[in-house]
Order: C-alpha cells, then structure tokens, then sequence
C-alpha cells in the first residue's frame, strides 16, 4: 500500500508528459572516516564488541577496523578481553547485573579516539495473569489459547520494551508459523506482523503504570495431526531495552524504510557513541514458555538457557 | 487694485458675519452605513470612508460593510474600494438612517492586490495586510490554467512556495500548518485538492480574501504565522446571473440572484474535475489498471436581511478528494484495490446586528470537519490459497465553534472586544483489519485505534484603535485558556500596531504580536499530502507559539498619476514548541501497513521531538495597483532555521524551504477593451534536502544467517544540508474578453513555465540494493504547460 501512495504522485508526474528524471551531478558532503561500535551488553552473556569503520558517500575501502581497539569499563573497572573472535570483533566476558555502568572506549594507541556509556536496565517483574483456552467449535476445529502478561508496577520513566514470538525452542529451525494453518495473533498487533522477528516498541502507549500483552494462539487440531507435528512450543521474550539501543534500532529501521522514498525525509541514526557511530546499549529479558499439552496450554516457568539450548548465542 | 480692496472688504464682512452663524451650523452626529457593490448587492468590508473637508475624520467598513463615524457636517465623503470606482457623497446635514451607498466596479483600475492601505486613510487598520481581489486570479497564468488565489498569494512578498505547482504557504518562515484558513469565518482544515496542485478555494464564489502576516489584529488567534481570511460572496440581490468556465484540470459553475430583491439572495458554486475523465477513458482505451483522480466542491449561501439593521447568512461548503486504483495481475492471479479520500466540510451561521447606540455585533457558529479515509483490498484468486486482505483506516477531525464580535467606532476611535469556544475531537488514526484465507482455517481480524482527543479552547479579546495627531495606534490582547484531558493552558496574546505618518506620503509602522497554536501537524513529506495528521496540544507536547516584531515603511512616489507604492519590512518571528518526528517515521514514510499495525501500537506522542524555529529577513515591494498597467515586484531576504532536541544532535539547521532570496514579479497590461496580458516572474533560492555524509555497514547482517549481503546505513549529520539549484521560471497569460446578447465570454490563454526551465520538484538519491554506491536523479515535473481555458456568464451584472 506504500507503493500506491507513491504511485499515486508519480502517476501525477506522468500525467504531465513533460515531466523528466535525469541523472545529476551533486557533490555529495566531504566526510572523515571514524569508528563505528557496535555491543549490546546482555547479563549472563559474553559482550561482543564489532569495531567497524565509515567510509564518504561512494568512496570504497576498508570497512572492518583493525586499527583501533576497546576497552570496557564496569563501574569504572577495566575488564579484559578474552579474545578476538573475528578481524574486528572482540570478546569481553564481565559478570553484569541490573544497574551496572558501562563504558566503552576506542583507543588508537595511546589515543582515546570515541567512547560510549550504557547502563544495564533494570527488568521488572513479569507475571502471567488471565489464562484461557476455548476448545473448537466448529468444523473449522480451530484451538484458541489466549494469554495475558502483565507488567505490573512500572516505573515512571521511559521502558523500551523488545518482544519475541518464537514457536519451537530453535527459532533457527522453526522460523514461521505461516501456512501450517494455525496462527498466532495478538492485540498487539506488532506481534503478528513481524513474526517471528524482534520488536521493539516504548511503554508510554500504555497507560497506568502496567503493559499487559493479551496473546492467542490458533491452531487446527487436524492440520497439525495431517502435518505430525509434536506438541508446539512457545516462547515469548520480553526485554528491555536501553534508551541507547532502542533509538538506534527504530532510527536504522526507518531509513531503511525511507531509502528509496523520495518525498520522505531523511533522518540520522541515532547513536550515543561519541567520537563515532554505532550503539553501545545494553538490554535485558525474561523468557516465557507456553507448552500446548494434548487439548490444553500450559504456561511452564522457563530459563534463557532452555530457550537457547542448542543456539548460538553470539550470533543471536 | 482698486477692485480688489473691495473684494478683500467683502472677504473680511463675509468672516465677520457669517461665519459664526456657518459655525452654529455646523452639526455633528454620528453617520452610519453599508457600504456595498452597486451591481450585486455584496457587502464591501474594509471600504475607505474619508472627510475630504476635515481630511481628519474618516474610517473603514467594519463586518458586513457597516460603518460609522463622527461627522461635522457638512462633509464631502470620499468611498473607496479596491477594484470599485471611487465615490462622493456631499452630506449636509446627518441622514436620517444608516446610508447605503453603492459602489461601481472600476474596470480600468483593476487593483488586484493591495499591501498596506493608502495613506489617505486614517485609520490604517493592519500592517502588512494582503488584501486580494479574486477577480485578477482570473487573469494571472496559472498552471494547467487553473486559476487559484493562494497561487496569488505566493507571490507576495514573505509568502512563499513549497514544492513547485503546490498551494501551500510558507509565510515569514512558518510551515504550512501555521496557517489559518477561514471560510466565512470557520476553519478549514485542509485547503488542498489534487495533493496541493488546486486548492479548495474556488475564486467564482469568493468576495475577498485577506491575508494578514504580522501585526495580527486582537480578533485573530490559533496559528503562528498567518491568518487567510475567504469570504464568500452573498449572492447578488439585484438580479440572477451563472457564470461557468470549462478548463482543463476543472469544471465550474456558479448561480446566484435574489430570492427577495434588496432583500434576500443564494448563491450556489460547484466545482468537480476533469482529470478523472481523461484517465477513467484512456484506461478502458489502453486496456490498462485503472488509475482515477477526481475532487469536487461546492459552495452554498444564503443571505437575508430582515431589517436595516440585521444581515443574517447560512453557508456550506463541501469538498472531497478521491484517488482511486484498481490492479489485476496478467495471470488472473492476483487483485488489487486501493481507495484514499479526503475532504473538508464547512457549516457556518452568521448575524450581524447594528444597535442603536453604533455598537455592532457579528455572532458566528459553525463547525467543520476534516477527514482522510484508506481503504486496501487485496484478493489471491489461487484456487488453493483463497485469500483476502482487507484493511481501512481512517483519521478525522471535527470542530465546533461559537464566537461573537463586538465593535463600536466614536470620533477617532474604535473598540472591538469578543470571545469565542470552540471544542475539537480528534481521531488520530483508527485500522480495522481483516485476513481470511477461505477454505482453511486462519481468519484473523482486528480493530484497533488510537485514543481519541477532545479538547476545549475559550478566548477572548479587547482591542482598541485611536488616532491622535500623526499617529495611528492600535493595540490589544488576546487571552486563551485551552484544555486538553486534565491539564489546562492559559495563553496571554499582546498585540500592538503603531504607525507614524512623516508626511503625506511616507509612513512607518512597528509591530508586535504573541501567536499560539493549539493544534500540530504531523507529517514530513512537505507537500500538503492528506496523510498528514492533525493532532492536538496535550499536557506532553504543549502548544505552539511565537513572538514577532516587524518594522517598516510605505512611500506613494509623488508622481501624479502613477500611483506608485514603495514598502519595506523587516521582520523577526521566534517559534516555540514545534513538532517533528525524531525516529524518522510518519504515515507515507513507513507505508500504511506498517505505520497501521507497528507505529499505531507506538502513539504518536512517544515519536515526536519537540524544537523551536526563528525567522528573520526583509521584504521589499514596488507596486502599481491603479490604471491600465498594473504589477508588483517583490523581493524577500530571509533565513529560516529549526532545532529540535532530538534532531541533528540539537543544532540549528536550516528549514526545508528556507528560501534565501525570493523574487517576483507580476505585471498587467490591459491592451484593448477585450484583451488583456499578464505575466508572471519568479526567481527563488532552492528548497533544501538532506545527503547522506557517509555510510557504515548495519548492524544487522543477513548474510550472516544466509540471506543478502549486510546493508550500509547512512550518515545524517547535517539536516537539509545541500540546496537545490534557483527555482525560477515566466507564465504568461493572454484573455480576449467579448460581450454577447446573453453575457459575456472569455478566452484565456496561459502558459506556464514558458522557456521549459527543468526546475527540480525533487531530487532522490539511488543505491544500490544494499546501499553501497549512490547516484542523484532530479525529478522535473512541469515543464512548459499551455493550457487554454473559456470562462462565460450570463446576466446583467457580469456585463461590463
């Protein structure tokens, strides 16, 4: 439906037949090469920290820094790095915990060239409130379980949430629920759309101090006994976000969005990186696990070790 | 000599005796009129009424062409009006009723537009007041010959456009929404048909419009940088008449004449396009996807007088854009349709009341309404995957007013005080949803909205206006209390207009004035498109207001005959509490279905930044407004700017249409009796966009789980960093007027962009898929556009 729109201005300019596009010669800003971060610091998890560079508009070179390196700072305490795990990629393995402040900085040499700083969020407690099953009732034989996750308690400040639908225990491996006939929808509509990528989203839509994610699952009893699958698994993950990677992660989504929109304009990444470009935010999450059992669903207390059994965390 | 001593005894006798008994005969009182059109009947506000003999004692027709002043009589008045001939009314002694006196329309002396008044009057109501007479739209080139009044507008000086061929006004360095659009006094929401191409205002219905960019008189409040005050025709009371004109883009025709004569008139103006007609045919002849542009509007009125001292009217206004697009795919696989409307709606009442002690009253209730509706259709016709998506949204906005003016003229003053109520609901966005896949089990629907606003303004205003010796005062405030869910704004608006008079023909004035705004605009497209969303002030994002001063002078070069004016104006406007999106995302950017389904789960507050803007510059204006060549030429050196916390890391950075130097030029030349010639200048600075600085690889990497390579993000720096090559271009405009046995009809030739000049509608910048080469294309979207266009009218009164 985008492209309607755009069509529809477009079918103005052929309207007029006299209307051209021709190629032009702009000389585009001058830019200086600078680092780019990129580490998103998770409790519980080894930090991996990319160095890259930027480059000016179509000027090629190298894109991965090897010239620089990091260092992390935990309340003000250096940690060392374990290893490289890649040309530009380094691993930090620091023992964090809600509230922790972080500092990232890039020295060449003896020279801090940029630096950013994040603050471990603090994850609220989480408690699953109504909980229903309707069994089918028609000859469509659809199952529908729904759910409610409350956030209760929330502070006043801003919460930038990041959620996760993820049928099965290997998201690698089980991607989508599109075309096996069952669905999952929620009146977070978000949830469905983007299936089963994350999103992020802020708390200030929500009103009174509270998020609750109403949550249903559809299913067809004959389609998953047509198709033999096992019993499904469900994980929700719900994070929260620092400010610093939730701006950077809408801002980039949205040029990407804007690229080839001609009447849109143009916004800036988002970044706290100070001398550079990139992110340097950490996050937080909890997993929830629902366990369809026969005709039922369960919800089953669930660690983020069990979601990620058999997953590269790194990579995730 | 002889002779002449007894001339001069005679003199001295005459003195000495009579003229005590010529001074006890002097009487004084208070005249009251209307001033009106002579052939239709039209009430003429803003008419000069002005004591040739005290050449101290004179006024302007206030609402409804009603005036009063304290007279000494005898007096010889002198009336006038722009495009009306001058009048003389020699008085005595005072009349027993309120006058009406009639103006003829002066064919020769065409004054199109008039900035300023003239010196001659006393009490100069406004400064830099663009007063524009719709009759000369008619006769400017105009693109696709589409005659359009806020066209006009943008060549004057400090009102600028935005995209080419587009209506929007950029006044004094304020965007689009700071404009306020009144239609007989209610506002109009969106003043744009054909995505800005035409606007609502159809010039066949419409008496005047007056455009007032600073020194805002106390009765306006609401928007920041300009108030466009249409007002419509009442219908001639005199006789009937239709006149009509056949275009290209439009089709128009207007009825008018009295239902009662003197007493009560209608007046009915319609208008629908044309375009949809060409394309609907040339789809069916190409056998292609239908692509279908339509718009109408029309205009009603009625107009009764039940006594001398009552004028009442009722007007409507209704218009709607529609774009409409049907596609199926070649292998009968696929079906497509896509609806989007839009339109304003406009209800009004109004009663003027002249008691009896000379205060006169203008009550007015109306209520308008916007509204932008979507709707997508989406069917996969595969036998075994029988699909439809189905989805709307919608978003209006509905605004209920009620306000009363209060004036009242004495000697060399004049009070006017009022209040007003006005109630906005608002619906920022409202989707309903379906999925179904037929023959399996998935149907999935939803309906999901954002909360809707309601909020509450109350305002009044005391002004007062006195002359006093060389010097014109007028000063006043405004005072708003505005609420919106629990929280409540109270806004104090000083206003001040002083004007000195060095000499007969030169003049200075200064002035000052506080502006808010209650209302937002979202939306970064820039040119005027209905996804923009109206949203209100809230107790997070507080309204909008500005402070400005202005400076300047006006000097008539002494040149019998010629009637040149000369005026200057400096100006300096500050704006506070402006919106913008600082994640990059509105309505068009995002596309429909994201923005439905993932920012309407985001509210729009939690997307916004809020900034400031300021605005300086001069403007300069050499006009001639009376005689066979008329034309202006105007300049303005200006600089714009905008900052916002959450954009360009919060630096100031140059506004999108910050137009450094902008010139015009008109000039009129009435040929013959039949013929008639205009042309039309313009030479700007370029708009401004945004190129990227640099790029550095997302991220996100794909081919990291086996998709594409990893994209390249762009570097944004410097908002608006890069102008656009000048923008300039010549119209010209030909009329061959002939009168007939039943009316009159007219020829008008016009040519737009006459040397083909490729200005840049916009300019995009093209990668490669994952962003890593860059090339610019210019877009030129109008090149030379001859159009050709006939214009009729029946009846006596448009037989000049």
């Amino acid at each position: 439906m985008k492209n309607r729109f755009i069509n529809l201005l477009y079918a103005l300019v052929v309207m007029n037949a006299f209307s051209c596009t021709k190629l032009i010669d702009i000389e585009f800003p001058a830019h200086e090469r600078k680092p780019v971060i990129y580490a998103m610091p998770v409790p519980g998890e080894p930090l991996e920290v990319e160095l890259l560079y930027s480059r000016g508009v179509n000027q090629f070179g190298l894109d991965y820094n090897i010239n620089h390196f990091p260092r992390l700072f935990v309340n003000q305490q250096e940690v060392d790095t374990t290893r490289k795990t890649s040309v530009a990629k380094y691993l930090f393995e620091p023992d964090l915990k809600a509230g922790d402040e972080l500092r990232l900085e890039v020295w060449e040499g003896d020279s801090l060239i940029a630096f950013a700083n994040t603050k471990v969020p603090e994850i609220n407690d989480l408690s699953i409130g109504a909980y229903q099953y309707t069994a089918p009732t028609n000859d469509l034989n659809i199952n529908n379980a729904s759910f409610e996750i409350r956030f209760p308690n929330l502070p006043e400040d801003e919460y930038f949430m990041l959620a996760d639908l993820i049928k099965s225990k290997s998201f690698l491996g089980e991607t989508t629920l599109e075309g096996r006939g069952s669905s999952l929808k929620s009146t977070i509509p978000i949830l469905d759309k983007f299936l089963p990528r994350s999103v992020g989203f802020k708390d200030k839509f929500f009103a009174e101090g509270e998020i609750v994610i109403p949550l249903s699952i559809y299913y067809s009893n004959d389609e998953d006994v047509a198709s033999g699958y096992p019993p499904n698994i469900y994980f929700l993950i719900v994070g929260k976000l620092s400010r610093e990677k939730y701006l950077f992660f809408e801002t980039s989504r949205n040029q990407n969005l804007a690229r080839e929109n001609f009447l849109a304009q143009v916004y800036e990444i988002y970044s706290n990186v100070t001398g550079g470009y990139g992110f340097f935010g950490a996050y937080d999450y909890v997993v929830f696990r629902f366990e369809r059992k026969g005709q039922s669903f369960e919800w089953v207390p669930s660690s983020k070790e069990e979601l990620f059994e058999g997953v590269d965390i790194i990579n995730w | 000599m002889r002779k002449s001593k007894i001339t001069w005894w005679k003199g001295l006798l005459f003195l000495f005796f009579f003229l005590p008994c010529t001074l006890k005969a002097q009487q004084q009182g208070n005249l009251r009129g209307y001033i009106k059109d002579a052939q239709t009947g039209e009430f003429l506000p803003g008419a000069s009424i002005y004591d040739t003999l005290s050449k101290s004692v004179g006024t302007l027709s206030g609402a409804n062409g009603f005036f009063e002043l304290k007279a000494r009589y005898p007096v010889v008045l002198r009336i006038s009006f722009m495009g009306y001939q001058p009048s003389f009314l020699n008085l005595t002694q005072a009349p027993d009723q309120a006058l009406t006196i009639g103006l003829q329309q002066d064919q020769v002396t065409l004054r199109e537009v008039i900035v300023q008044s003239e010196t001659e009057k006393v009490q100069d109501q406004t400064l830099s007041l663009v007063k524009l007479n719709p009759r000369i739209v008619d006769y400017m080139p105009a693109l696709a010959g589409e005659s359009d009044p806020l066209k006009v507008l943008q060549l004057m000086p400090g009102i600028s456009q935005g995209q080419e061929g587009t209506g929007d006004l950029f006044v004094r360095g304020g965007s689009p929404d700071q404009n306020l659009f009144l239609l007989d006094g209610i506002p109009v929401y969106n003043p744009n048909h054909l995505l800005g191409f035409v606007s609502v205002f159809n010039t066949d219905a419409i008496q005047q419009i007056d455009v007032h960019k600073s020194g805002f008189p106390a009765r306006y409040g609401g928007r920041l940088s300009s108030i466009v005050d249409v007002q419509l025709k009442n219908g001639n009371t005199q006789e009937f008449g239709a006149k009509g004109t056949i275009g290209i883009v439009s089709t128009k025709l207007l009825l008018e004449g009295p239902i009662q004569k003197d007493k009560s008139s209608f007046l009915i103006s319609g208008r629908r396009s044309n375009i949809d007609l060409y394309t609907k045919g040339l789809s069916r002849l190409l056998g292609d996807d239908l692509n279908e542009f339509s718009f109408y509007d029309l205009n009603a009125k009625i107009n009764f007088q039940p006594s001398t001292k009552d004028h009442v009217s009722i007007g409507f206004y209704t218009g709607y854009d529609a774009y409409q697009s049907n596609f199926t795919d070649s292998r009968n696989v696929r079906s497509e349709s896509f609806r989007v409307a839009w339109g304003n709606r406009t209800l009004s009442g109004r009663w003027f009341h002249a008691f009896s002690n000379g205060i006169t009253s203008l009550t007015t209730a109306g209520l308008t309404n916007y509204e932008l509706q979507v709707n997508a259709v989406s069917s996969d016709l595969v036998s075994d995957l029988r699909s439809v998506y189905r989805l709307s949204y919608g978003n209006s906005l509905q605004e209920y007013n009620l306000r009363q003016d209060y004036e009242k003229s004495w000697s060399k003053h004049q009070l006017s005080g009022g209040w007003y109520f006005n109630r906005r609901e608002f619906s920022p966005g409202l989707v309903d949803f379906e999925v179904s896949i037929q023959d399996t089990v998935s149907n999935v629907s939803g309906i999901f909205e954002e909360p809707r606003l309601n909020s509450h303004e109350v305002g009044t205003y005391l002004e007062h206006t006195f002359s006093w010796k060389n010097w014109m005062v007028q000063y006043g405030a405004h005072l708003v209390a505005y609420r919106e869910n629990e929280k409540t704004w109270f806004i104090p608006q000083p206003r001040l207009l002083a004007r000195y008079n060095w000499a007969t023909h030169f003049s200075t004035n200064l002035s000052f004035s506080r502006m808010a705004q209650m209302v937002h605009l979202l939306g970064n497209s820039g040119t005027g498109l209905p996804t923009d969303v109206w949203v209100p002030a809230t107790d997070r994002e507080r309204p909008q207001d500005s402070w400005m001063g202005s400076l300047g002078g006006q000097y008539i070069v002494p040149i019998k005959g010629k009637d040149l004016t000369i005026t200057a104006d400096l100006f300096y406007k500050k704006m506070d509490h402006l919106l913008d999106y600082y994640l990059g995302t509105d309505f068009f950017l995002n596309g429909p279905e994201t923005n439905f389904l993932l920012e309407f789960n985001n509210s729009w507050q939690n997307q916004v930044t809020s900034g400031r803007g300021e605005a300086y510059g001069l403007e300069l204006m050499l006009q001639r407004s009376i005689g066979k060549t008329t034309g202006w030429l105007s300049y303005t050196l200006s600089e714009t700017t905008r900052q916002f916390e959450l954009l360009n890391r919060g630096e100031v950075f140059p506004y999108r249409f910050d137009k450094r130097h902008d010139i015009a030029f008109f000039f009129h030349q009435l040929l013959k009796e039949k013929f008639k010639f205009s042309l039309v200048f313009v030479l700007q600075s370029g708009n401004r966009i945004t190129l990227p600085e640099g790029s550095f690889l997302d991220y996100f990497d794909p081919q990291g789980m086996g998709g594409r390579p990893r994209p390249y993000l762009d570097i944004i720096e410097n908002r608006n960093n890069y102008q656009l090559p000048a923008y300039h271009r010549l119209d010209l405009a030909f009329t061959h007027t002939k009168k007939k046995k039943w009316g009159e009809r007219e020829w008008s030739l016009s040519v737009y962009n006459t040397y083909a000049r490729q200005n840049p509608f916009f300019v995009y910048v093209s990668s490669d898929p994952v962003g890593r080469t860059r090339q610019a294309y210019q877009v030129s979207l109008f090149s030379i556009i001859p159009s050709l266009s006939y214009r009729f009218s029946f009846g006596k009164m448009y037989q000049k």
